[in-house]
């Protein structure tokens, strides 16, 4: 095993770590209590958010919540939005390249769909869509918001998978395979599908870090995967985040850069570490299939 | 190379239509209130013929002012329109020069330093400042600044628009990103030219080393580099958009992601809408930026062909 992917192997694995049994961790909150007032030696007052001491070692957000406790256990949750995003755009540029690879129409539908949007920034197309009443308002918003987001990008891994099957279209054996009588569905089986399969296992943990690396930006203009519309004092309703995932602690990201820098300098240690683990893994994994064609072809 | 032109810009009339039917779809929304106005519930109530009209109204619009109008005060909203606009490229046009110029240079500082003990500032920085998420970056300078600040050592006005600190900072924020990428490509186009008959004869011949880097290598390469430009500039976009709204420079970006129908605020029984005129336009020199960016790409595309490269 090369020595990147087994960087990106412990990396990741320490993720999950803290996923799986994070919450139930000794100095772990996991109620997530709002600390809101809290009293010094003096006796005096002190509202949240709180900075960094032996009682919150990372300090809390301003709600009062343990922010050491609110990343652990807000890893679930960010995990799970990734996951959803990742494998719904993994599943559907599987579907339009091979659809592209054996079919014309389909190719040519790809092909337009992959220059048209690069013509649109992806904030921008995220931005218009989330704003249609439609999906503010759907019973399934947040499914909705993970369906826009992968989506945006299918065009983009569909072209990789496509190119990865053309590739593979162009080896030398693979004339030999069909001389031999292989059929169309036996081809796919033994051949495109396996290079697929080891395109799928790079691109997963791609798409991990690019999909989290969104989410960062999207948190920092205020658009998150769950929200509530709570009533304000002017008679609006405005939208609130209820959920612990890790963006979400963007949300003040002005105000705490002047006054609680520990918020934003944790939650984007955090999802940074987030993002490099998952680059590595694939790094690691590209490397592993360098080495191992190389050794196949000898 | 015409044919690529012509391409390009029928896909941006395309994708232009797309965006335009976006704005324009309807936001015919039925509440359901509860006592004292309380929201209850909305259901979007989604009608094709309602959208045609919207488009309709939106062309007979264009066609009766002879283009996109005026606003509340009677100025041309055109001008408005230009100018937010010009104020955003006054900070993305030098970062996407910047990209250009540093990129290189910081691509063949990587490439030259490559094999040598300081490597870890060379390409193994690219990337990593490549896969940060630029609001680190950006975080990171902003508490450097606002500790230098606090020690009274310099003076920099982080939010805003309107001082020559904003611009600068802005640009800043906005170029490293499109440095390190084309630091990264200039990287790898130099790794793959080591190779090439050429070099090796130039070197062969015992033609110092810089020069062969600059003549036979990064003029070559060159066109390559270019032909990633409108990658580069998308995600460019992207980051404008971020970083406009973060700083509060009312640019263009700025103005476009605060006049877009609110998707986190409304009234019961009133969403609050878009700004369809200004947005419509706002997108129109956004997706023209692209486009000249895809030209400019198809051109350096074609020229790396003609020089018989087979990619």
């Amino acid at each position: 095993m090369n020595r990147t992917l087994l960087t990106g192997l412990l990396m990741t694995g320490m993720l999950l770590c803290i996923l799986i049994t994070g919450p139930y961790l000794p100095f772990v909150d996991e109620t997530l209590e709002k600390h809101l007032l809290l009293r010094d030696e003096d006796n005096a007052l002190l509202v949240p958010p709180h900075p960094p001491s032996a009682d919150f070692l990372l300090g809390t957000d301003r709600k009062g919540v343990d922010l050491l406790s609110k990343l652990i256990v807000g890893t679930r949750e960010t995990f799970y939005i990734i996951g959803v995003i990742v494998i719904l755009r993994l599943v559907l540029a599987l579907f339009i390249s091979i659809g592209a690879f054996y079919l014309k129409s389909v190719r040519l539908v790809m092909n337009v769909w992959n220059s048209a949007f690069s013509f649109m920034p992806t904030i921008f197309i995220i931005l218009i869509l989330l704003a249609v009443p439609g999906v503010m308002f759907s019973d399934y918003r947040s499914f909705w918001v993970l369906a826009i987001v992968s989506l945006v990008e299918v065009g983009r891994l569909a072209i990789i998978f496509y190119h990865t099957l053309h590739d593979q279209q162009k080896k030398g054996y693979m004339e030999a395979a069909i001389a031999n009588g292989g059929t169309r569905w036996g081809l796919f089986k033994n051949y495109y599908w396996q290079s697929l399969k080891r395109e799928i296992l790079v691109s997963s943990a791609m798409e991990s870090g690019r999909v989290m690396f969104m989410l960062v930006q999207l948190g920092v203009i205020g658009i998150y995967v769950n929200q509530q519309f709570m009533s304000q004092l002017d008679h609006s309703y405005r939208a609130v985040d209820v959920s612990n995932s890790w963006p979400v602690l963007l949300s003040n990201l002005r105000q705490d850069v002047y006054s609680a820098q520990w918020i934003p300098l944790f939650a984007l240690f955090s999802m940074t570490f987030a993002i490099i683990s998952f680059y590595v893994l694939a790094d690691g994994f590209k490397k592993r299939q360098a080495i191992k064609t190389r050794s196949n072809s000898w | 190379m015409v044919k690529k032109i012509i391409s390009s810009l029928f896909i941006w009339l395309f994708s232009f239509s797309i965006l335009l039917m976006l704005v324009l779809i309807p936001i015919d929304t039925v509440f359901e209130e509860g006592p004292g106005g309380m929201f209850l519930g909305a259901t979007y109530d989604y009608q094709v013929s309602n959208h045609l009209a919207n488009i309709k109204a939106f062309l007979v619009y264009i066609f009766d002012q002879g283009g996109l109008g005026t606003d509340g005060m009677g100025n041309p909203l055109i001008f408005e329109i230009v100018a937010v606009f010009w104020r955003s490229m006054k900070i993305f046009m030098p970062a996407i020069l910047i990209g250009f110029f540093v990129g290189i240079i910081k691509g063949v500082f990587d490439y030259g330093m490559r094999r040598s003990k300081g490597k870890a500032l060379g390409q193994p920085l690219t990337i990593g400042l490549l896969s940060v998420p630029d609001i680190v970056v950006i975080i990171l300078i902003q508490f450097t600044v606002l500790f230098l600040q606090a020690q009274n050592i310099v003076d920099i006005n982080l939010y805003g628009h309107d001082r020559l600190d904003n611009v600068l900072m802005n640009v800043l924020y906005l170029s490293i990103y499109p440095v390190m990428f084309i630091a990264n490509i200039t990287f790898k186009v130099l790794e793959t030219e080591q190779g090439m008959n050429y070099v090796r004869t130039a070197r062969s011949k015992g033609i110092p080393q810089v020069k062969v880097l600059y003549i036979h290598m990064l003029k070559n390469g060159t066109p390559k580099i270019l032909s990633y430009a409108n990658t580069m500039i998308l995600y460019a976009m992207s980051n404008l958009f971020i970083v406009e709204v973060f700083t509060e420079y009312r640019g263009a970006a700025f103005y476009m992601y605060h006049t877009l129908g609110s998707a986190t605020s409304f009234y019961v029984g009133n969403l609050i809408p878009a700004n369809t005129i200004s947005q419509i336009g706002y997108i129109f020199l956004f997706t023209f930026i692209i486009l000249m960016a895809n030209m400019a790409s198809a051109i350096a595309r074609s020229a790396v062909s003609v020089e018989g490269d087979e990619r």
